[in-house]
């Protein structure tokens, strides 16, 4: 039965083509986005995993990016 | 919610903040990451087998056992090293990872414990089921029915528990890790669920829903994305997380990793096809496969370049480092083996890689290189911190660094030489327009030498992962592990309030849930359009009318063909190049296809292709060659099958297999499971009388074969791809 349905949706065939452009939009908004972030969110962001690094065996000392 | 006994919350004094004080699970990490080493070596020493058996097919330490023939032995291989190497390495990586990214403990030890033991069951269940031949015959989906069962349910506990723990988290934003463990998560469970759907014969047989061409789309629509979800994205994240730690840099660039994340995500699903290039597969399908391939290289570098450059600054502690030596060469790894997919899709370079060894070389790029040394990376950086203690010792880790990297290259180069060399072989005419190696064979032993370097490559990598077991046991011996990690974090605030002007994707960066379902829709839409022609539109695969259900005795010689894993080394695609029909036979056509529950086509001729096999060679040839390879074609690497001249062929499920072949839409008449043990007997006789008449059986030896397992294999040899053949001369 769900065939028959697909199969009747007019102009399915140009769904793939649908399918890109939306994700080509998708796409660019992203990208407007990503270049619109704030810098201090996006610092906080890439500093996720280095928080709670405290046992200095471990941390190199030339570090000089943690926050 | 589980409530930890060590979760408390106190008040800092003076501080102002209310931090609440609780504690990693590390024991869980542990327990994965001892996983991931035994069942990396058992993996590889898999592997090792099988490479030995290709150049020393005569050695002895295999001979007759079926539990150790090639075709058994190579699914092990790749089971083991996909679902337990690297799965037990994504979860070790997870689980430590997801903790810290959170600031908050795992939501439930306990499913945490379910996870980790209904793994190891099902790892387990693994190893025993394909060497005794129970498989489904679909490549990197070879477990059968109610073990693809309890992966799902396993599946469902590790994704219940990953999920709450994010929504118990004490970080506002979900870090782009985390994103790809989710989208992990959602399209692994879907690739699973729709590949594994199958009709159960009976506990440990089923046949695929799916036929012939549609269950190759699906297939490998399914393999490349295990490729993608379960070799790839899961180490993307481990990637954004441990290279940074072990740099102590942030990643390069934040902006990048999340247009990567969706870009490839989005990408990845569509380009499943390009596994079928030049096969029965519809055009368009090819096309789609391969456009989208090539897109994917952008994606794929873009987070290699991430990876790299968040060493910026850094490079000279690479130096001395053997955790980011194995990082670095992982992640450069990763760039090699995401160029090489992509111009693999394209169709003329497909044309001379596709069933030769540079596959095997490529993907091993991808495992040993990027799965492998990342994991290798992460056991030296992370022991010897849940043991509270240093790395026993740096020189040793570096020696394995060493030797591991020069295994990955005696192990694929060679092997990309083996490919260009069989294929060039494949494809050579002579002046006369005669094919110079219109003997297989030549090319095989053309290629044995390389096959010798890939054994020696492999062996090397091995010894590195057992310097390594050396070094973590001694450093644990060192320090104490610490089960529980102290931590302390404040909770987020309950009424979180956007900033003003806030976009959407802030949006969805702090609402797991929605993530999922954004990363579910994306890889829905490239699955959807990629699977839905073939089964809706049904000038996909014309049908031929010749073409007819296979017969009893076939189709339980069909199943023995299956349960010895002949398609690891065999194709049943002849694909239309001239090479290729002067060598075969006509080409293959969708239609011929269409009762093949699984189909066949393989992915690898270490063997010639066998779909024009049929009516090739006589009913004798083929019985002496299944039992001396080695006596009828001097120099096969080909392994003999004596038990299928002794084991007495099983038909008891033969009813039930009619009827679960009915019930896919095989055309047998109404009726048919009652008559069909006779039609088999029938058959049989057939086969044995042409045996007799060929001479190579007297009487008594007649009456003994007449039921074994060799006469029906011969019966479904004797069929494959002749129904076109019949058409033909009925015309």
């Amino acid at each position: 039965m769900y065939k028959e349905v697909l199969r009747t949706v007019e102009g399915i065939t140009e769904f793939p083509v649908l399918a890109i452009l939306i994700f080509f939009v998708f796409f660019l908004i992203l990208l407007v986005y990503v270049v619109k972030l704030d810098k201090g969110s996006v610092r906080h962001y890439a500093h996720i995993p280095l928080e709670g690094d405290e046992d200095p065996r471990f941390v190199s000392p030339q570090s000089d990016s943690k926050p | 919610m589980t409530k930890n006994p060590t979760e408390t919350i106190a008040k800092s004094p003076g501080a102002g903040v209310q931090l609440e004080h609780f504690s990693y699970d590390n024991s869980i990490v542990r327990m994965f990451a001892i996983a991931t080493t035994i069942w990396g070596i058992a993996g590889m020493l898999v592997g090792l087998i099988a490479a030995f058996q290709l150049v020393l097919p005569d050695l002895g330490l295999w001979d007759g056992i079926g539990e150790l023939s090639f075709g058994r032995i190579r699914p092990l291989h790749t089971n083991a090293a996909i679902f337990a190497f690297v799965g037990n390495g994504i979860f070790m990586g997870v689980y430590y990872s997801l903790q810290r990214l959170l600031k908050t403990r795992m939501y439930s030890d306990v499913l945490s414990s379910i996870h980790f033991w209904g793994w190891q069951l099902i790892i387990l269940s693994a190893l025993l089921t394909l060497p005794l031949g129970i498989t489904t015959g679909k490549e990197y989906a070879e477990l059968e029915w109610p073990i693809d069962i309890a992966i799902t349910l396993v599946w469902v506990v590790f994704g219940l528990n990953m999920l709450m723990t994010i929504l118990k988290r004490r970080e506002r934003h979900i870090y782009v890790a985390i994103w790809f463990f989710l989208a992990t998560w959602v399209t692994v469970a879907v690739l699973h669920i729709v590949n594994s759907l199958e009709m159960p014969v009976s506990l440990f047989k089923s046949y695929s829903i799916y036929a012939g061409v549609q269950d190759a789309l699906v297939q490998w629509w399914y393999g490349h994305n295990a490729v993608a979800f379960f070799l790839t994205t899961p180490y993307l994240g481990l990637m954004y997380y441990f290279v940074p730690k072990a740099a102590n840099r942030p990643v390069y660039s934040y902006r990048l990793s999340i247009i990567h994340f969706w870009a490839l995500i989005f990408i990845y699903i569509w380009a499943g096809p390009h596994h079928l290039l030049y096969t029965a597969l519809p055009d368009w399908a090819q096309s789609l496969g391969t456009v989208f391939s090539v897109m994917l290289i952008a994606p794929s570098w873009g987070g290699m370049l991430n990876g790299l450059l968040t060493l910026r600054g850094a490079w000279d502690k690479v130096r001395n480092d053997p955790v980011l030596k194995f990082l670095v060469v992982a992640v450069t790894a990763y760039g090699m083996a995401t160029f090489e997919g992509p111009m693999l899709s394209i169709k003329s370079v497909n044309a001379i890689s596709h069933y030769t060894d540079w596959t095997i070389g490529h993907v091993h790029i991808g495992t040993l290189g990027w799965n492998g040394f990342l994991t290798f990376g992460i056991l030296y950086w992370l022991i010897p911190r849940i043991y509270n203690t240093r790395l026993f010792s740096t020189k040793l880790a570096n020696a394995h660094f060493w030797i591991g990297t020069l295994g990955i290259v005696m192990y694929a180069v060679p092997l990309y030489w083996a490919g260009w060399t069989q294929s060039l072989m494949w494809k050579e005419f002579d002046g006369d327009g005669f094919l110079v190696y219109n003997n297989f064979l030549d090319t095989v032993l053309q290629i044995i030498p390389m096959y010798w370097m890939r054994a020696i490559g492999g062996t090397l990598y091995l010894i590195g992962v057992f310097m390594m077991v050396y070094n973590l046991i001694v450093t644990t011996s060192k320090g104490q592990f610490v089960a529980e990690e102290a931590a302390s974090a404040a909770p987020l605030p309950k009424n979180y309030v956007s900033k003003k002007g806030e976009y959407w994707h802030r949006w969805i960066e702090r609402r797991p849930v929605q993530m999922l379902v954004a990363s579910l829709v994306l890889i829905l839409i490239g699955t959807f359009f990629e699977l839905a022609p073939s089964f809706l539109i049904k000038n996909n695969v014309p049908t031929i009318a010749s073409v007819q259900p296979y017969t009893p005795l076939e189709l339980q010689g069909r199943d023995i063909y299956i349960r010895a894993g002949c398609y690891t080394c065999h194709s049943q695609m002849v694909r239309p190049f001239r090479s290729e029909t002067e060598r075969y036979g006509e080409y293959s056509k969708a239609g011929e296809f269409v009762y093949e529950h699984p189909f066949q086509w393989g992915s690898k001729r270490t063997g010639p292709d066998l779909h024009r096999v049929g009516k090739k060679y006589s009913d004798s040839w083929h019985y002496q060659h299944m039992l001396d390879p080695r006596g009828i074609s001097p120099g096969s690497i080909m392994p003999a099958y004596p038990w299928l001249y002794e084991n007495v062929l099983d038909n008891s499920l033969l009813p039930n297999k009619i009827r679960a072949m009915q019930s896919l839409g095989v055309p047998y008449p109404e009726g048919y499971d009652e008559k069909a043990a006779t039609e088999l007997q029938q058959q049989a006789a057939t086969v044995v009388q042409n045996l007799q008449r060929e001479g190579t059986l007297d009487d008594n030896q007649a009456q003994y074969i007449q039921d074994k397992e060799i006469i029906a294999l011969i019966a479904y040899l004797q069929r494959l791809g002749t129904d076109i053949k019949a058409k033909a001369e009925a015309q």
